[in-house]
């Protein structure tokens, strides 16, 4: 259908699906600003070799599928998913990895699913996950940032260039019997916060967020859901056992917790679409986020969650159809 | 004062432009060379082709209360029957009686009862036979409205003036120019109806219709008998939609599949009330109404009072005709019309606009793209439905699940269309949907009842055949009591015979169980499909 039938209403707004996509871009902004001031220009060679392979992979696939390739291009959703997933990665991964990564998201995740609205999962977070399972030896440990001082964090910090994330600390003391405390302690900066890296990046993707939320690209249901329901259960474990469980607002600063309660779990396309349907499928995710942090194999559990809460998406919206007008 | 409740979904900021329509007087359309009255198949026609018939002559009859009877609308001669285009969203052509007026003034000697005079049982056929039906665009006929409550069953009368929908200013022209007839009409009706109280909802960008009602309230009130208030409403699409007003108003909502009546509430389009007074106060039929002609293609835009039958074209070029290629005329507004197929298609009773514009304005549309669920079509949705999912089944033909999901208590607004960042056609989708289920209906209603005169035959044949084995057997076993006086052997065909019936009879049992199931299912559509 190229223009449609010519059916009421003759008049439409103005929103398209490319505003709304280049709205999640300008969104980035302050997040690849906080990369380019932490670890230099590293981040943006990063980011234009994964829009550059995802731009690639999409028109190559919908020649193949012999759609429009134009109108798919420019719609900017390709553009949106390569940056988020070359954003989860650290500054450090190499090349081939970022590669991969978006092949697989825009390839398999988005387009065998049937292209953009029909993607199953969350395209990013399915690339992201594929690196992280296949290569966890580049993606868990970040680069020291340029202008980080290294003598402070020298008891902690595995080489000379690299260090483990806060969570990675959690995690790795939970294994050697130490207490959060010891893990916490070493963030340096802001106390009961994960440590000023990881700081730093969660107010740049909590600036994004509240930029979507004012232009009203996200609705405040998915980000209000998962941070209170990550910060309820990391606040009730807190109290319950505060020797092996750091603080909420630890839980709520460290990983991607941030990017996921504004940037990934607000995909339309996999989230669940009632209103109440939302709220579920979002504190679900928190919840799983906090289970896989505190009990899983992995540091973070964000991108686990989210797939896990794509699944559950369409059982979500089948109970949880709305009351219409006089039910 | 009433407090205003608000309603959900809805949008604000809709580009209005009434103003375009509103600068002239309305003025009476010439008598056009023919007029063009639709008739249904099962309108019976009470003239012959080829009479003369008068000015408010009847001329159809239709099934009792449903009030869509045609009135000749000036003098003339029934000229034949024809297929024509008709005023509907198929644009499909429909039988179409063909009117040629002869120039004369010549009407029925009306006779009026009057308010004063007139009953709550009289106000029903008074109605009934001045064929009107709701003018605000639904065409609910307009005695059903007043038939689901007697006199004083009613507690609220809500006279809708609120015409929230883009360009059609023809309600707020009327308001204007004959405020006092709908305030002393809102007052008398109010008055028969026993209400307790008695709205008239204006929207905001109607500053002049609200100060000539707020006069004439203070001038009639001195012979009003029940309390009229003036409700001044925000701008926002749809504030004018029936239910959606009596929420606003109210705080309560008519309860699905239900009428306003069913809490309490009677609410009527000015129009219509019009339409209403003049039939009581008069007599007089309605055969015309005013029709807002508007849009950047059309010279002269302006509200015209136009007889039923008149074609769109003639209307049209009554305004000064299009000066710009158009893509389509649409009748109604911007946000719930529907394209013509011909402009011969004749103006009727819920006619309330005809709207061209340029053609790069309705034709060059911004490329569809696959639904990204992005919820705002929720956001708007007035019926609190989920649009997003109505779309995928609607595609996918998921019938089922879109009757789960509320499809029937769609209203058309076409506010999810509108903000839809896919730039979906998604109202044409709800309509294709409906349409389908409505024929499967139709469908299984029909095949219901060849189902039952089948098994009718069946039982009839087997039972014929069962008395003719018994008849066989008494004979038969009579002859053996006359020779030797023995048990009478069961042939082996009466036994089988016997337990085929046994077997039919719960069979047929079942099956009557499964048929009131699905009779259960499908129980309003069922009954509508049927009347």
């Amino acid at each position: 259908m190229a223009s449609g039938p010519h059916s009421s209403p003759y008049l439409h707004g103005s929103a398209t699906v490319s505003r709304v996509m280049f709205t999640v871009l300008v969104a980035l902004v302050p997040v690849v600003a906080a990369y380019f001031w932490l670890w230099g220009v590293s981040i943006l060679s990063q980011l234009a070799l994964a829009a550059i392979t995802a731009l690639i992979a999409e028109a190559t696939i919908l020649v193949l599928r012999k759609l429009p390739v134009r109108v798919a291009l420019l719609d900017g959703s390709a553009l949106v998913t390569a940056l988020l997933l070359a954003l989860c990665l650290p500054p450090s991964a190499p090349p081939w990895v970022v590669v991969i990564g978006v092949l697989f998201a825009i390839v398999v995740a988005k387009h065998l699913y049937g292209g953009l609205g029909y993607n199953l999962f969350n395209p990013a977070m399915a690339g992201y996950l594929v690196v992280l399972i296949a290569f966890p030896a580049q993606l868990t440990l970040w680069p020291v940032p340029d202008m980080y001082d290294i003598g402070a964090e020298a008891g902690v910090v595995v080489d000379s260039t690299t260090m483990a994330t806060p969570l990675d600390r959690l995690r790795t003391g939970r294994l050697q019997g130490k207490p959060a405390a010891e893990a916490m302690a070493a963030s340096p900066l802001l106390g009961i916060f994960p440590n000023g890296v990881t700081t730093i990046l969660a107010l740049a993707w909590t600036a994004g967020g509240l930029l979507l939320l004012a232009t009203r690209t996200i609705h405040w249901r998915i980000p209000l859901a998962l941070l209170l329901s990550l910060g309820l259960f990391a606040g009730i474990c807190g109290w319950l056992n505060p020797t092996d469980h750091a603080g909420w607002l630890f839980h709520l600063f460290s990983g991607g917790t941030m990017a996921a309660a504004f940037f990934i779990a607000t995909d339309p396309v996999s989230a669940a679409t009632t209103p109440r349907g939302q709220i579920i499928y979002a504190a679900g995710i928190g919840l799983l986020i906090y289970l896989i942090r505190g009990w899983g194999g992995y540091p973070d559990g964000v991108a686990f969650a989210v797939l896990l809460m794509n699944i559950a998406a369409p059982l979500i919206d089948y109970f949880t159809i709305p009351r219409a007008y006089g039910e | 004062m009433i407090r205003l409740h608000g309603f959900r979904g809805g949008l604000t900021g809709l580009p209005g432009n009434k103003e375009v329509s509103t600068s002239m007087p309305v003025q009476r359309l010439a008598i056009p060379e023919r007029l063009y009255l639709p008739i249904s198949g099962v309108d019976s026609l009470t003239a012959s082709i080829g009479d003369r018939v008068i000015g408010g002559q009847q001329l159809t009859n239709s099934a009792p209360g449903n009030s869509a009877i045609w009135h000749a609308p000036v003098a003339g001669r029934l000229v034949e029957v024809v297929d024509h285009p008709a005023p509907h969203v198929s644009g499909q052509s429909v039988p179409t009686l063909v009117l040629e007026p002869d120039g004369s003034d010549e009407m029925v000697d009306y006779t009026a009862l009057g308010w004063s005079g007139v009953s709550f049982e009289e106000l029903f056929a008074v109605v009934e036979a001045a064929g009107i039906i709701g003018m605000g665009g639904a065409g609910f006929p307009t005695c059903l409205k007043l038939s689901g409550a007697g006199s004083g069953m009613l507690s609220t009368l809500i006279i809708n003036g609120v015409e929230c929908e883009p360009e059609i200013s023809c309600d707020d022209m009327l308001m204007r120019e004959q405020s006092d007839k709908v305030v002393a009409a809102t007052a008398k009706l109010a008055a028969l109806l026993q209400v307790d109280k008695a709205y008239i909802a204006v929207e905001d960008d109607c500053p002049q219709a609200l100060s000539r009602l707020a006069a004439s309230i203070q001038s009639v009130k001195e012979i009003a008998v029940s309390a009229i208030e003036l409700v001044k409403l925000p701008i926002r699409y749809p504030s004018g939609s029936e239910k959606q007003l009596i929420e606003n108003l109210l705080g309560k909502q008519v309860p699905k599949g239900g009428f306003p009546s069913d809490i309490g509430v009677l609410c009527l389009n000015v129009a219509t009330l019009c339409a209403v007074d003049d039939a009581v106060t008069q007599g007089i039929p309605l055969m015309s109404r005013i029709v807002t002609v508007t849009g950047d293609a059309v010279a002269k835009p302006q509200n015209r009072r136009v007889l039923f039958g008149t074609a769109v074209a003639d209307l049209l070029s009554s305004c000064g005709g299009l000066i710009a290629e158009v893509d389509d005329l649409v009748m109604g507004g911007p946000m719930m019309g529907f394209a013509l197929s011909s402009p011969l298609t004749p103006i009727v009773k819920t006619s309330n606009c005809i709207l061209v514009q340029r053609a790069p304005v309705l034709g060059k549309r911004r490329p569809i793209m696959p639904c990204i669920r992005c919820g705002d079509c929720v956001d708007v949705c007035p019926a609190g439905l989920l649009p997003q999912q109505l779309y995928w089944f609607a595609k996918s033909g998921e019938h089922d699940k879109a009757e789960r999901h509320n499809l029937f208590d769609c209203i058309e607004c076409g506010a999810c269309a509108y903000v839809c960042p896919s730039q979906l056609p998604l109202v044409h989708y709800y309509r294709v949907a409906k349409s389908e289920i409505r024929t499967q209906w139709a469908q299984l209603i029909k095949a219901d009842g060849a189902r039952e005169r089948m098994q009718a035959r069946d039982e009839r044949l087997e039972r014929r055949e069962q008395e003719a084995a018994e008849r066989r057997l008494r004979k038969r076993s009579q002859r053996k009591i006359s020779t030797d006086n023995a048990e009478p052997p069961m042939s082996a065909e009466v036994k089988a015979a016997m337990a085929r019936a046994k077997k039919l009879q719960q069979a047929g049992a079942s099956e009557t169980s499964e048929k009131s199931v699905l009779a259960d299912k499908s129980t309003t559509p069922t009954e509508s499909a049927r009347d």
